[in-house]
């Protein structure tokens, strides 16, 4: 089969999934067909970058450990003026809240507020009605806390492919005046140990 | 403040808390994180505090622990090291510093995140809902935050300071009535900035009723506050 058309396949299972479609799914659909040689793995490369380059209002993405076609961010405003979907919006503390789960799961609400200083009950409240984090389970300490992490509606929110794909803690560069001293010691931060912030 | 005002207590979650607050301090004063001065820091603050108390904004106990972990740090620092001891004597100020480093991180983090492309915000799927309404609005600026109303509210109270004692009745309005005051007035000009909201010649009862006025209609959702640059003025606008 003229490859062309392999592309042009699986463009439409992506187009018809409701959800961002997983590369297994699609290799099951397609493994009818001998692919000569080819990956399904390639061939969506390929279809990503035909749809980056084109003056294409959309692109693929990978998100959530399966791929989906979205608006090119280019173009957010025009969506917005067709008011119909109730835009994004996440206050800061929040935002933050969810970082520190993001980076630190699973962690406890106690660890969470540590790191804050501040209490984040309704925060985290907010974050579970939203879908955005969920209870992973409970720590082996005193009382057996309640433990959180993400959600697969995080990945998608963010357009992670998976939580790996976060961006990277170290890559940050911002205090007022302190900026070397921050990338000087972050070896002595490490970016994933709960039990240093279990004092409280 | 007359004592019907007395019981007005404004409740604002957008606080983030103490270790937000210091490290505003920290940024504004450019300190060294590494280093603080930890006399003028727990002076800048314990005024912030003051500052937040003249309004009647609740305050999160957690603002009032970490003033007393402050206090308990200078007061360590007071104390004369014996030079004698082998073994390495800890800063007192070590924990706070690793704290608010921890916390910027995670600011920072969240800075990261939101700058990722958001769905319903930056990037859409398909499936959008029939019913369409083009608005007129044009894009939205970043929202101003409450320590740009409180650094807004200081330089007007710094501006206050040097008036001239003069005896006379003044007329005093209430937060309800300058409430209404600024809803009409924006309702009019759709955008009016923060200073304009003052007369021409006022007291700190002014300014106080003013900025309780404006941090109500924000917590109302009524209007909307806008800083297009640092330090800028800050705009106001009917929350649509």
């Amino acid at each position: 089969m003229e490859k062309e058309k392999l592309l042009a396949i699986i463009e439409s299972l992506i187009f018809a999934s409701e959800k961002p479609l997983k590369t297994k799914y699609i290799e099951q659909v397609m493994s009818i067909i001998d692919l000569e040689g080819i990956t399904i793995q390639e061939l969506i490369e390929q279809l990503k970058t035909k749809f980056s380059y084109e003056d294409s209002g959309i692109e693929l993405v990978e998100v959530a450990e399966g791929w989906q076609f979205r608006t090119k961010p280019a173009f957010a405003e025009w969506i917005k003026r067709l008011n119909t979907v109730k835009p994004f919006k996440l206050s800061q503390p929040a935002m933050e809240t969810l970082a520190i789960i993001a980076y630190r799961q699973p962690i406890t609400r106690a660890e969470i507020d540590y790191v804050r200083g501040v209490d984040s009950g309704a925060v985290i409240k907010t974050l579970l009605d939203k879908r955005l984090i969920k209870i992973v389970g409970k720590k082996e300490l005193p009382g057996r806390p309640i433990v959180y992490g993400t959600t697969q509606e995080f990945l998608e929110v963010f357009g992670l492919k998976d939580i790996s794909a976060l961006p990277n803690l170290q890559d940050i560069k911002q205090i007022g005046s302190a900026d070397e001293e921050i990338e000087r010691n972050q070896t002595e931060l490490p970016l994933s140990s709960p039990e240093s912030t279990d004092e409280e | 403040m007359t004592s019907e005002q007395q019981d007005y207590r404004v409740k604002l979650e957008i606080f983030e808390g103490p270790l937000d607050l210091l490290l505003f301090l920290i940024k504004r004063n450019e300190l060294d994180i590494y280093d603080i001065p930890i006399s003028f820091i727990t002076e800048q603050y314990l005024a912030y505090i003051g500052m937040m108390e003249v309004l009647n904004v609740e305050l999160a106990s957690e603002f009032l622990v970490m003033a007393a972990t402050l206090l308990e740090i200078k007061a360590k620092m007071l104390i004369p090291v014996e030079i004698e001891q082998e073994e390495e004597i800890e800063d007192p100020r070590q924990e706070l510093t690793n704290r608010l480093l921890e916390y910027q991180r995670f600011k920072n983090a969240a800075i990261q995140l939101n700058n990722l492309n958001i769905l319903y915000r930056d990037t859409f799927p398909k499936g959008i809902q029939e019913d369409y309404q083009v608005p007129d609005t044009g894009p939205l600026n970043i929202d101003a935050d409450i320590y740009d109303l409180l650094v807004a509210f200081k330089s007007v109270l710094d501006r206050a300071k040097g008036e001239k004692i003069a005896y006379m009745t003044v007329e005093r309005i209430s937060v309800a009535q300058k409430i209404s005051d600024i809803m009409e007035r924006i309702s009019i000009a759709k955008s009016i900035t923060f200073d304009t909201l003052l007369p021409e010649t006022y007291t700190k009862m002014d300014v106080v009723v003013t900025v309780l006025a404006v941090l109500e209609l924000l917590r109302l959702r009524m209007i909307r506050c806008e800083q297009k640059v640092l330090f800028g003025p800050i705009w106001l606008y009917v929350q649509e």
